[in-house]
């Protein structure tokens, strides 16, 4: 029996129906989870389901690749907080990643830092790991975390983008990166029982699971 | 005969292939398009500003995704994103309705949430994004139906991202609604084999990651 303290369970696809949501949000509860991910639409919507829980709302935001304005971001973070986010996934500009401009990534992370945090609320950056070189990858995570992001997301996880699923050997390399090696949010691995388990007994601190997949 | 130049005047052209674009991958997508009369360029927010400076000598319009691809803004923020577009320079904005609303059959929320920008548009281009993959035909209709009620000139079918596009899909606007509404095929049109099929359902516009390919296999 796995320890499910560290799933997040990941509801975004558009066709998902509420009582999806619905049942998503009751499991979560009743297998004491850490959070139920959500774009910014169904904040209050989750929010209200998990309310008198210990489960969090953890919004995403410029979901699945980040290239959305910096002013758009905080906007939309500042909203989803109003809506009852208690943790955001903030998905990095991965154009500006690619790109090494940090002036970029500190317009945006920067503010949006200081608002969740002086709202207790952590941030994990988001970025989609197997769009950068090793190199801008190590820079990219020593950025973040120079700017007080509190967990680095290892990928939107968004299979619409087809992009390769995070191996044993993706995860040890961003540990070796971080001063905290605990702190990552792992999104976007094997998806199966077996890559789940080997990743909860990891010093990881939440793992993302697509709920359809956790439910099955 | 269906030349070259016709086709590239019913394309948006995209690189959605590339995954979050540099801005140097961008302008280089930009000046490949540009010798060719394509209608417009659909972009991301953050590319808006650099991609209308780098075509504002051509005829090539640009056009912004506002909710996109999934449809997950709230109001407000979609309301935001479709400001700091048109600000930046978009000359069309490409807006997805509220997939979850429409679903629930909450179609007044779909209508009060795409309003504002449809107001804020003017007599600017934009198209109703309306996941036609995820529809059947009567839900298809009746998205049709309200993008009409609200102004669009353009349903657009899908986002991309594998929500693919099929004849049927176009040819069900053109039969039910003829003239009233233009439609837009988008999503997985990636050849002139494809271009054809959507040319003979009767769409008014191609969205495609592959404009260019698209054009070679049409002659002058």
């Amino acid at each position: 029996m796995f320890d499910l303290s560290k799933v997040s369970l990941s509801v975004f696809l558009p066709e998902t129906s509420e009582v999806e949501i619905a049942s998503a949000c009751k499991a979560a509860i009743e297998k004491q989870m850490y959070s139920v991910s959500v774009p910014p639409t169904w904040v209050s919507r989750v929010s209200n389901h998990l309310r008198g829980s210990l489960v969090k709302t953890t919004v995403k935001i410029s979901f699945p690749l980040g290239v959305d304005l910096p002013e758009q971001k905080f906007l939309a973070c500042l909203s989803a907080i109003k809506n009852g986010a208690d943790e955001i996934d903030l998905v990095c500009n991965m154009g500006a990643a690619k790109s090494e401009d940090l002036l970029t990534l500190k317009r945006e992370v920067v503010p949006i830092v200081n608002l969740c945090h002086t709202n207790n609320i952590k941030v994990n950056a988001v970025i989609e790991i197997h769009l950068l070189t090793i190199d801008l990858l190590e820079k990219t995570i020593h950025f973040l975390e120079s700017v007080g992001v509190d967990r680095i997301a290892t990928s939107a996880g968004f299979k619409g983008m087809k992009q390769p699923t995070i191996s044993s050997k993706d995860f040890e390399r961003i540990q070796s990166f971080l001063k905290s090696s605990e702190k990552i949010k792992l999104v976007g691995f094997g998806d199966t029982s077996d890559d789940l388990a080997v990743f909860l007994k990891t010093n990881v601190e939440v793992v993302e699971i697509d709920h359809r997949k956790m439910l099955q | 005969m269906v030349t070259k130049e016709k086709v590239a005047g019913i394309i948006d052209a995209s690189i959605a292939a590339v995954l979050a674009p540099t801005q140097a991958e961008n302008k280089s997508f930009l000046e490949s398009i540009k010798p060719f009369p394509f209608a417009a360029v659909a972009v991301e927010p953050f590319y808006v500003r650099e991609t209308a400076k780098i075509l504002s000598e051509t005829k090539i319009a640009v056009a912004c995704v506002i909710s996109y691809p999934l449809s997950v803004l709230t109001s407000d923020t979609k309301l935001s994103q479709a400001a700091f577009a048109l600000h930046d320079g978009a000359n069309e904005l490409d807006i997805a309705m509220s997939f979850a609303d429409f679903k629930a059959g909450r179609f007044d929320k779909v209508k009060e949430d795409l309003k504002p920008i449809v107001y804020l548009t003017g007599d600017r281009i934009k198209k109703m994004i309306y996941y036609s993959a995820l529809l059947s035909t009567d839900e298809q209709k009746k998205a049709v139906e309200l993008a009409i009620e609200l102004g669009f000139d353009f349903v657009k079918t899908n986002p991309g991202y594998g929500y693919v596009t099929k004849p049927e899909h176009i040819m069900t606007v053109k039969t039910t609604f003829k003239d009233a509404i233009k439609v837009m095929a988008s999503g997985g049109v990636r050849t002139s084999t494809d271009a054809m099929a959507m040319i003979e359902a009767g769409t008014d516009r191609i969205a495609t990651s592959a404009a260019l390919n698209i054009l070679s296999g049409f002659e002058e």
